[in-house]
């Protein structure tokens, strides 16, 4: 004897129940729709931003030294190189001031984990909106002398220390000063232009 | 196990659970209740941002993303109205995956044999978001420029990029094509991870159900068309590095975090970020329950299995197999349980007729003996009605039911019932017994109430007996805040049954017979 299943309770609701239902829906539809789009306050609205970006191959310094006849034999026969050089970069500092206030001041090495890679500078720094003396400064610290000073302190002596000059090297000093007008929530930037081979200021185009 | 072990965290979910899903089936019923559907709702939300998007793309332009967005935007009636599918379904696919893991966490259902799903679910939970960032970002408006530099400053954080990521977005130099394709490709291949992920995600359990039933699916498309055409999308300005928005209309749904990160370093967003997916990852762990706490996985008895590849068959999480039984055993085949992917729901106690599988303490057999103690108990009265409810569903209402003169059998789940049980109430005088099982979609073990009104009404292995008068027996559903309709329930399963007068008593052998030829004798 095989009777049909009971209806299960509350499986077809009522006119009522469905009304409410598809409010409810409706409801829940207009909220995802409305979450989509919430305004969220990015910046106080009044201040404008100076931005410094830019990328550029920092000066290499090597140090190089003689081997002695027995270092020379304990190489491989295609590795003998009489004068071995060490490779590193120059460290060098950027500064920043605006109307002659500092606003920030850094050292910065080459990237990488042996700092052989570029200069990578990213800062972005809130400033008042209005009239504005930017002044970037980029020195180079290290020279050949500090360089041999820092490598003998652990190896033997140096014979010489030498910097070697690429194409597209940042040069020892770089130096913007430029008057910039900037409206609220306004960017300018200074990045290095790496074919003249100076620091520019870029602002918006209106 | 029963509630009172489970973590404080868990019960309170739980209650929550339960009433608004209380409130859904009052509102939807229980076949069209979105939250017990919210899995196969992203299932549904995901074909429609499929669909919309392969619409969307031939019209995209990696060299032009904005200009060819504001295109597709400025096309009212079919361009605009796609993109706010494409939208509202990405939005209300995290909102529906959020509500999905609540479910699973308040049941409990998070840990053992179910980390592999839960792990892969927070896992496809990060590929959404990610599919919506690089999503954002193809717009190339103010919201995806946010979004982008936003995650330019989390990967600049990690040493493994020499040149940071967030030089690209300084103004130096205009964002070349290839960036976009990238995106573009990115966000093409996320949703195939997200098939893999899905994948692995249903791996575990038997007949996934993939799509929500076609009312709900109809249901929540014509909301989703209806808000695309209520609520048009909006064109928001094209990104600019040498100009800062005031305000950005974030998509909380995929921006939520940006106030958070705003606040943080790179390095500590993505500490946080990263700390929360751990987290989520976590939950099994944290959830585990231990030592005696944990449930065993069910076991065979082969001297009593027959081989009938009905446990196999009723599974929720194809944790049986059948093998060859060794040569002259009364098989061919015998059950084997895999303890890895047992989730100890006892549903094969329930479809087992000779009782010969369950977990240990749950097998029909041990059901038979507590009901034979529950039937012999002096509190038991003659000619009285017993309801037979769930541990984690109507059980919770024991002091309502037993106030209307009902006696209570609780069950870890009506799906492990053996019908036996049945027979022997009615047999030994019940007026009738009433099964309140909770809402089939609502099963902790998946399949419970399906199979037990298989087993009632359909003939299904381990079938109620045909001598079994079934106008004493019914089935009902209600939920752990459903007291009330558990108790109507009753009533009327009371006042149907009172004509029916008293039964006497028939205490013959009970049990359900097997359909299957024997190979050999009983070893």
């Amino acid at each position: 004897m095989t009777a049909p299943p009971p209806t299960p309770p509350r499986t077809s609701p009522g006119l009522r129940s469905r009304i409410a239902g598809a409010a409810l829906a409706l409801a829940a539809a207009v909220g995802i729709a409305h979450g989509s789009h919430v305004p969220l306050t990015l910046e106080d609205g009044t201040g404008a931003v100076l931005r410094v970006a830019f990328a550029a191959r920092p000066e290499r310094i090597e140090v190089c030294r003689t081997l002695t006849p027995a270092e020379l034999e304990a190489l491989p026969a295609h590795m003998r190189q009489p004068v071995s050089c060490e490779g590193t970069t120059a460290q060098y500092e950027l500064e920043v001031r605006r109307d002659g206030e500092v606003l920030s001041r850094e050292r910065l090495r080459g990237g990488g984990m042996r700092s052989d890679r570029q200069l990578y500078v990213f800062h972005e720094t809130a400033i008042p909106a209005g009239r504005s003396t930017i002044e970037v400064r980029l020195a180079r610290l290290d020279t050949a002398a500090t360089a041999v000073a820092a490598v003998t302190a652990e190896q033997p002596p140096a014979d010489s220390a030498r910097t070697r000059r690429h194409d597209g090297e940042v040069p020892p000093l770089l130096e913007l000063r430029e008057s910039v007008t900037l409206g609220a929530r306004e960017v300018v930037l200074v990045t290095y232009d790496g074919a003249t081979r100076t620091l520019r200021a870029v602002r918006p185009t209106p | 196990m029963s509630a009172t072990t489970r973590p404080p965290t868990e019960r309170v979910a739980f209650r929550a659970l339960a009433r608004a899903d209380a409130l859904a089936n009052r509102l939807y019923g229980w076949r069209a209740n979105p939250l017990y559907q919210s899995g196969t709702i992203v299932i549904a939300l995901l074909l429609v941002i499929l669909v919309t998007g392969l619409w969307l793309i031939l019209f995209y332009r990696v060299g032009a993303p904005w200009a060819s967005v504001e295109r597709i935007t400025a096309d009212r009636w079919v361009g605009n109205w796609m993109r706010g599918m494409h939208r509202y379904a990405s939005d209300a696919a995290v909102l529906a995956t959020i509500v999905h893991a609540f479910r699973m966490y308040a049941q409990g259902r998070s840990w053992g044999p179910r980390a592999l799903a839960w792990v892969t679910g927070v896992g496809l939970l990060v590929l959404l978001m990610l599919c919506g960032w690089t999503g954002y970002v193809m717009v190339w408006d103010t919201f995806g420029q946010t979004l982008a530099r936003e995650g330019a400053r989390m990967l600049d954080a990690l040493p493994v990029l020499s040149e940071p990521t967030s030089r690209a977005f300084t103004g130096e130099r205009p964002l070349p094509p290839a960036f976009f394709f990238l995106n573009l490709f990115a966000h093409i291949g996320i949703p195939l991870a997200l098939g893999i992920g899905l994948w692995l995600h249903i791996s575990r359990v038997a007949r996934p159900a993939l799509l929500p039933p076609k009312p709900l699916g109809y249901g929540v498309v014509g909301a989703l068309l209806a808000i695309s055409l209520a609520i048009p999308i909006t064109m928001l300005p094209e990104a600019s590095p040498f100009t800062i928005p005031a305000t950005v209309p974030v998509d909380l749904f995929f921006g939520f975090w940006i106030p958070f990160a705003r606040r943080m370093s790179g390095g500590g967003a993505l500490l946080a970020a990263a700390g929360a997916v751990a987290l989520l990852a976590a939950v099994p762990l944290l959830t585990r329950r231990r030592g005696d706490r944990a449930a065993p996985p069910s076991t065979v008895d082969e001297e009593i299995c027959v081989g009938c590849e009905q446990c196999a068959a009723d599974c929720p999480y194809d944790a049986i197999a059948m093998i060859t039984r060794a040569p002259g055993g009364r098989s061919e085949l015998v059950a084997r349980v895999d303890p890895a992917r047992c989730v100890s729901c006892g549903i094969c106690a329930g479809s087992c007729a000779p009782m010969g599988v369950g977990p240990p303490g749950r097998t029909g057999r041990d059901q038979l003996a507590e009901v034979r103690a529950f039937i012999e108990s002096p509190e038991r009265r003659a000619g009285e009605h017993v309801v037979v409810a769930c541990d984690r569903g109507a059980s919770r209402w024991g002091d309502a039911i037993r106030g209307e003169g009902a006696a209570l059998l609780p069950v870890d789940c009506a799906g492990n019932l053996h019908t036996s049980v049945v027979e022997l109430l009615v047999r030994n005088g019940s007026a009738g017994v009433l099964v309140v099982a909770c809402p089939p979609r609502d099963c902790w073990n998946r399949e419970g109430p399906r199979w037990l009104l298989e087993r009632m009404y359909h003939d299904r292995e381990a079938e109620l007996q045909a001598r079994v008068d079934r106008s004493r027996v019914r089935v009902a559903y209600a939920n752990a805040a459903e007291g009330a309709d558990a108790v109507a329930a009753l009533r009327d399963f009371v006042a149907d049954t009172r004509p029916l007068g008293a039964v006497a008593a028939d205490p013959g052998e009970v049990g359900a017979e097997c359909d299957v030829e024997l190979t050999g004798p009983r070893e």
